[in-house]
């Protein structure tokens, strides 16, 4: 701590929650105390590469990293500590490999545990959770996100969360407290869904057209459950979906082609309901011809070069040569793969011949690619000065521990904390006229309606007569506020249990009572269900609003239900308007910062996810702290 | 200059692009750099692969992470000088020079070259030699280090006198070269940037494909530079805001009129002639006297100033070589402790 010695003429000593100076929290990075902390990094990526690195030069000797991945080949123009020659090897094992051949074991002492799995799995649970510091993420997907924040709140250990697409990026630091939020304190982009009826009949964008063709037209014909209903299975489509005997698969995919581009259009058009109150009609393709003039280039492979748009008469012999392969593979499918050439040339051709059947602009085989996979766009740069953030943020958060007193403790030392190490939010933009680079903003407040952090209760609003209690476990529990195990009671009757320690009966019997609907279960409107998660350390109640399923607008919620925070009695009435859709509460143009994540499934919304500051109102005493349980 | 280049290993891709003008990419290429073909698209990827960049003062922590930045972004050439004696050099832990090396005592600019050439072998990295000092007092040295046609030149500023910065700037400037100047240390960094007197760029609205297909409109828009001499003379530091500025910029300007004046300032004298100007109490107050101790003498690069500054620089190169984003207009600082990173004009 030597440079602590000569200047502490801060006001720290008037105002104890006053940020410490930049000598404590920074300059003393190289003090060994601090480097010496054990640090746990989940994610070996875009941002992991660059952390464990940024880490290693800092000084820090203890570090645990995660990742389940292998190294791809599309990593390496920005995932730097990966070559050629790692492709297909773990990416948390080549990222020590290659982080000790700079700042090799002997000299620095620096200590590298990687591991290779899923941050989910029971070994990473709460006891390894609390072995750690501070958590570092780097991770490329929501699920895991909650599920990591979730267990640092338990473990008591402070996270810095951070995020990257394209230019931008972003680095949060996240504790239990009053003053600091949680990660999910702020409302999350979801990836958004659309009505079967808009993607089968009435599409009128490319994404309509890409996820028609990835969700719908591709299971249908290749999936694993081909044989299941479909939600194309019309009166007549059943015939047109199904291969006959000896029938050659580019055979098949010529009577697909003719029905779907063709013979479906035309069936539409005679319901002139329809079409009343639209402003263009769909055009049906002439297949005879589109398909009969590519008769003689049977010869041809390949699909060209990805960034050209095909003509029709391309992309109608692409249609049929890549469903035939497709078909050669039989079983070795089961869903759409974006690594799949023949795949991504089938969703291309097909998402091209429907555009051309409702007047839509088209892409090229690499943009569909993109909006097909869910790819996100990623340069190294940005992920760099992430990096350089989250340490920054580390060692002030770790630093600023050594002042809090020992024998503290509880939510308020974590406020004192955060204050202390003068933590910040950080995002990084792109340059336009007048907006800075770098922009950092004061933490955000506990948001008293957080269902994980603030113990507050989560609403569902659905039809009680029609929702079973399996659908509100797969589309509501897991789907939606990812818990990974739950149980369910409703007052003292245990409703649902999983978990590999269940009996076969049990296991049978749960799946019985999940049949049921809630109102056959005894639920009625404003009724409650008590959800726990033991492996998240998670507890909260889901209250149960009753509303028929015909009054849900389709466009707004395809999936008939809508989940919120409950809204805290103080600010019922005015606040609840604006926070049913999730949207920021405050309106401030300083906070319009679009926040996208390295790897958030944005695809089938391509709908920018914003973020705004939540400063939700907190005249409320915060709720009576429930006692957490703990195993 | 000498140059201890042996990384001639992509001939095939060179002779490539001589033959075709309008090159495409191979399907190694498009494999390896799909991920950020969807952030600048294809012709950006092709500017990229023939531009040619040099970089003096490889010892410095934030010009590596620069460099390592436009070797994976596809830089057709990238040469390495270091700018200080091996003896000069600071026993800094570098991720681009391996434990053996380091025992070898091998130049930081060498060991790089060679991580780096292995961690985009489609273009070509090398290492060389010279001597900052050299160029101090004499701008043709500063005309021969600079013999080769290079598209960008990006320089050390850690402790570098402003005379050679001047002469370099310069000389880029008369050969149409991209001239950026970068720093950091245990709690700023910066960097400057000279893209001639009309930088021609295009501005797109909306680039992100979020909002649908209407928001494509792109306009090609001009902008000028200065000189780092001009830029670093001309300032006026009643133009700093406090709200807006970072603090480092004023002494940083300050500090670099007293070099062009032939002087190598102490700290005192720094102090001093700040508080001459007009406004230039206000400055003072916010400045410790450590603070501008770290300006004169600055010997520790915090590795994560480093990966900040570094990054968003080897943005702006980028911008520089696509013309397609609007680029930093002249000079970036970036406060640890304020977090801000702040875009001001110089000059």
């Amino acid at each position: 701590m030597a440079s602590t010695t000569t200047t502490t003429t801060n006001n720290n000593n008037e105002t104890p929650d006053a940020p410490l100076a930049p000598e404590q929290l920074l300059f003393s990075s190289t003090d060994s105390e601090t480097l010496s902390k054990n640090i746990l990094m989940v994610g070996a990526g875009g941002i992991g590469c660059e952390l464990i690195k940024t880490l290693a030069l800092t000084g820090f000797r203890n570090i645990s990293i995660i990742d389940l991945d292998t190294i791809d080949i599309s990593n390496l123009n920005r995932q730097f500590l990966f070559r050629k020659k790692h492709v297909g090897m773990s990416k948390s094992q080549v990222a020590k490999e290659s982080v000790e051949k700079f700042a090799g074991s002997k000299q620095t002492g620096i200590n590298i545990e990687a591991y290779t799995g899923n941050i989910k799995e029971e070994r990473f649970g709460l006891d390894f959770f609390k072995k750690f510091d501070i958590v570092l993420n780097g991770l490329d997907n929501l699920e895991a996100r909650r599920h990591v924040n979730r267990l640092c709140l338990s473990a008591n250990v402070p996270l810095v969360e951070s995020g990257t697409t394209g230019y931008k990026g972003q680095v949060t630091v996240h504790l239990r407290g009053k003053y600091c939020s949680c990660f999910e304190c702020a409302p999350k982009p979801v990836p958004k869904s659309f009505p079967i009826c808009t993607l089968r009949d009435t599409p009128s964008t490319f994404v309509h057209t890409i996820v028609f063709a990835t969700d719908l037209l591709f299971p249908r014909l290749f999936g694993a459950n081909k044989e299941d209903p479909s939600d194309l299975d019309e009166e007549e489509a059943r015939d047109a979906f199904t291969r006959k005997e000896n029938e050659a698969g580019t055979a098949f995919a010529k009577r697909v082609f003719a029905y779907v581009f063709e013979k479906k259009i035309k069936d539409l058009l005679e319901r002139e309901d329809m079409w009343a109150n639209r402003d263009k009609k769909p055009e049906a393709l002439d297949s005879e011809t589109l398909l009969k003039t590519k008769e003689e280039r049977t010869a041809t492979t390949g699909y060209g070069d990805a960034h050209k748009k095909w003509t029709m008469e391309e992309a109608s012999e692409i249609f049929v040569r890549s469903a035939g392969k497709l078909f050669e593979k039989g079983d070795r499918i089961s869903e759409f793969d974006k690594d799949d050439d023949d795949a991504v040339a089938f969703v291309t051709a097909t998402a091209q011949l429907r555009c051309a059947n409702y007047g839509i602009e088209y892409m090229s085989r690499f943009d569909a690619k993109g909006v097909a996979g869910n790819i996100v766009h990623a340069v190294a740069t940005t992920n760099a000065i992430i990096s350089g953030l989250i340490v920054i943020e580390a060692l002030k958060i770790l630093n600023a521990q050594k002042h809090l007193d020992e024998k503290e403790e509880g939510e308020g030392k974590n406020d004192r904390l955060i204050k202390l190490a003068n933590s910040r939010y950080t995002f990084v933009g792109n340059f336009n006229a007048g907006r800075q680079l770098l922009q950092p903003l004061a933490p955000d407040e506990q948001n008293p309606k957080c269902v994980v952090c603030a113990n507050a209760r989560a609403e569902l609003c659905c039809d009680i007569s029609k929702t079973t209690l399996a659908d509100v476990i797969s589309k509501v529990l897991k789907k939606k506020l990812n818990t990974n195990e739950p149980t369910v009671l409703k007052g003292d009757d245990m409703l649902h249990e999983e978990g590999e320690d269940l009996d076969d009966d049990e296991v049978e019997n749960y799946a019985i009572i999940g049949k049921r609907t809630l109102q056959d279960l005894g639920l009625e409107s404003g009724g409650i269900l008590c959800v726990d998660d033991n492996s998240q350390e998670l507890k909260f109640d889901l209250v149960v609003v009753h509303q028929n399923l015909e009054e849900f607008d389709e466009d707004a919620f395809p999936e008939g239900f809508e989940l919120r925070g409950e809204t805290p009695k103080v600010a019922e009435g005015a606040e609840k308007e604006k926070d049913e859709d999730g949207a920021a509460t405050d309106g401030e143009a300083s906070d319009e910062i679009e926040i996208v994540e390295e790897g958030v499934e944005i695809t089938k919304a391509v709908e920018s996810p914003r973020l705004g500051k939540t400063k939700a109102i907190a005249s409320s005493p915060s709720p009576a702290s429930k006692k957490r349980k703990t195993k | 200059m000498k140059n201890n280049n042996n990384n001639n290993n992509n001939n095939d891709d060179k002779e490539e692009d001589e033959e075709h003008p309008s090159m495409k990419l191979t399907d190694a290429q498009a494999e390896m750099y799909d991920r950020q073909l969807r952030v600048w698209g294809v012709s950006t990827q092709l500017k990229i692969a023939k531009a040619r960049v040099l970089i003096l003062g490889a010892e410095s922590p934030t010009l590596l992470e620069c460099a390592k930045n436009i070797v994976l972004a596809g830089v057709s050439k990238v040469i390495l000088c270091r700018g200080k004696a091996k003896e000069e050099e600071e026993e800094t832990l570098s991720f681009l020079v391996s434990v053996e090396d380091r025992a070898k005592k091998i130049s930081v600019a060498e060991a790089a070259a060679k991580s780096l050439q292995e961690m985009n072998p489609f273009g070509e990295v090398s290492a060389a030699d010279f001597k900052f000092e050299d160029l101090e007092e004499d701008k043709d040295a500063a005309s021969a280090i600079l013999g080769e046609n290079y598209d960008v030149v990006i320089c050390c500023g850690r402790r570098v006198h402003a005379n050679t910065v001047k002469h370099l700037n310069e000389v880029c400037r008369e050969r149409k070269i991209a001239f950026f100047l970068t720093e950091s240390s245990s709690n700023h960094g910066y960097f400057f940037s000279d893209l001639g007197d009309a930088f021609e760029f295009i501005e797109r609205k909306k680039h992100d494909s979020d909002n649908n297909e209407d928001g494509k409109e792109s306009a090609l828009l001009t902008k000028p530079f200065e000189s780092f001499g001009s830029a670093i003379q001309k300032t006026s530091f009643a133009n700093f805001k406090p709200k807006r500025s970072c603090k480092f910029t004023p002494i940083f300007c300050a500090l670099k009129q007293l070099e062009l004046m032939n002087l190598k300032p102490t700290l005192e004298e720094v102090r001093e002639h700040i508080s001459k100007l007009p406004d230039g109490d206000k400055v003072v107050d916010g400045v410790s006297l450590e603070d501008l101790a770290l300006f004169l003498d600055n010997r520790i690069e915090m590795p994560a100033i480093a990966a900040i500054v570094g990054g968003l620089l080897a943005n702006e190169v980028i911008k520089s070589i696509s013309h397609a984003e609007e680029p930093v207009c002249n000079f970036f600082c970036f406060d640890v402790l304020s977090g801000k990173g702040a875009v001001e004009k110089l000059g």
